[in-house]
């Protein structure tokens, strides 16, 4: 063989070169085929926490994630669990069903503004920069990564999922970091070098978020967001972090949609490149007042 | 028929203590509106006028009657401009404080 090599790099080098590209093809498409020789099929799941009492965000995402299921029952599933135990064990029950890897994978949450940190939840359990490093918080979660490869997209779906700024301090509360950056290397990790989709801002759930629009992005309305104390968010609205484990990097990746299929993509511009978006930031930016937010959300998160 | 009355009579009785308890109870305890020198605002429930702090109950009177434990927040008046006092079927009482000591007694007397 070393001879052959030898030869065909001295007097046929194109050969070579060929050769080369050849096994490279070769190489990759074994990579996506199965034991069986099939190219392995790839899911999208949506993950939605299961409600004990009514709550308006998780039950607008999940009927709309419902709906388009309908649509697409081959390749789309919606799992609403209590607990990450309970996640994994319907997702690993699909996937082992239909000889699959996860393709996409959004987890639907609210975000704690008042924990300080970025996190996302599934049912009662919270996953922060700390909690995905460690192995028994994790260990559920873990067996998922079987399921998964560098061409995987996680899309963590809560506020300030993916916040890298400092908030200010406030009263006796310090200054203080968000690390939504390290709970995305985390995540990624965790999910075999997933890449790792999260927001550094506030994420919608309105109508029409699976129509690969700008529907995740967006203003809320409640009182207790247009106080100073919200500025960082504000500032950053509508932009997304991205992770690729492959390459170990960041991107800015514009902001992210979704698709009907329950694809994670994203948009060529960002939502305040809009003019019109941008002067209904800039009116309610003009309308803060200090007293909207309670502080006693604060104290209650201690 | 004796019996039947008797246990009627009790849970009767049982149940007018038991509201008059809770009523009591709302009564009593005030809803604090505090605003900071930042102007910031804190709402929650008096627990305690000290010499140089007040102690409050960071959550709502529904969340105090379910048992919810919250850490308590101690804030001196040196930290807080103005405070709102509410006390159920009461008007609202404000008092200016501007990080000075308030007029103690008399916020004393408005938590009693």
């Amino acid at each position: 063989m070393k001879h052959v090599i030898i030869i065909l790099a001295r007097y046929r080098p194109f050969y070579l070169l060929a050769l080369v590209f050849f096994v490279t093809l070769q190489t990759m498409a074994q990579n996506t085929l199965d034991n069986s020789g099939k190219p392995q099929q790839r899911l999208n799941f949506m993950v939605s926490p299961k409600q004990k009492k009514f709550d308006q965000a998780p039950f607008s995402f999940q009927l709309q994630a419902k709906l388009m299921r309908k649509y697409h029952k081959a390749d789309f599933y919606v799992i609403i669990a209590c607990s990450s135990k309970d996640m994994v064990k319907k997702i690993t029950h699909i996937l082992e069903s239909k000889n699959a890897l996860i393709g996409n994978i959004w987890f639907d949450s609210h975000g704690h503004y008042q924990r300080r940190r970025s996190l996302f939840e599934i049912g009662e359990e919270e996953f922060n920069y700390k909690t995905i490093r460690d192995s028994a918080l994790t260990v559920h979660l873990k067996k998922l990564s079987a399921y998964c490869d560098t061409n995987t997209n996680v899309g963590i779906g809560s506020c300030y999922g993916g916040a890298t700024y400092t908030l200010p301090a406030v009263e006796t509360f310090p200054a203080q970091r968000m690390n939504g950056d390290s709970l995305m290397i985390g995540t990624s990790k965790l999910f075999s070098n997933a890449t790792v989709y999260a927001c550094e801002s506030f994420v919608m759930t309105g109508v029409g978020i699976m129509n690969a629009n700008y529907a995740l992005a967006g203003m809320p309305g409640r009182k207790k967001f247009k106080d100073p104390i919200y500025a960082p968010v504000w500032e950053k609205l509508g932009e997304w972090n991205c992770y690729s484990g492959k390459n170990g990097e960041f991107k800015k990746p514009v902001t992210v949609s979704l698709h009907h299929d329950g694809r994670i993509s994203y948009k060529q511009r960002n939502y305040l490149s809009f003019s019109k978006n941008k002067k209904k930031l800039e009116k309610k930016i003009q309308k803060f007042k200090r007293g909207n937010y309670n502080l006693a959300n604060l104290y209650q998160a201690m | 028929m004796k019996t039947i009355t008797t246990i009627v009579l009790l849970t009767v009785t049982f149940n007018l203590f038991a509201q008059s308890n809770s009523i009591s109870d709302e009564k009593t305890i005030c809803s604090i509106r505090l605003t900071t020198m930042n102007d910031n605002i804190l709402k929650g429930l008096l627990l305690e006028v000290k010499d140089t702090s007040v102690l409050i109950y960071p959550g709502k009177f529904k969340e105090w009657k379910k048992g919810i434990k919250y850490k308590f927040v101690e804030f001196g008046y040196s930290n807080i401009r103005e405070l709102a006092l509410k006390r159920k079927n009461h008007s609202r009482k404000k008092y200016y404080i501007d990080g000075s000591r308030p007029l103690f007694n008399e916020l004393k007397k408005s938590t009693k």
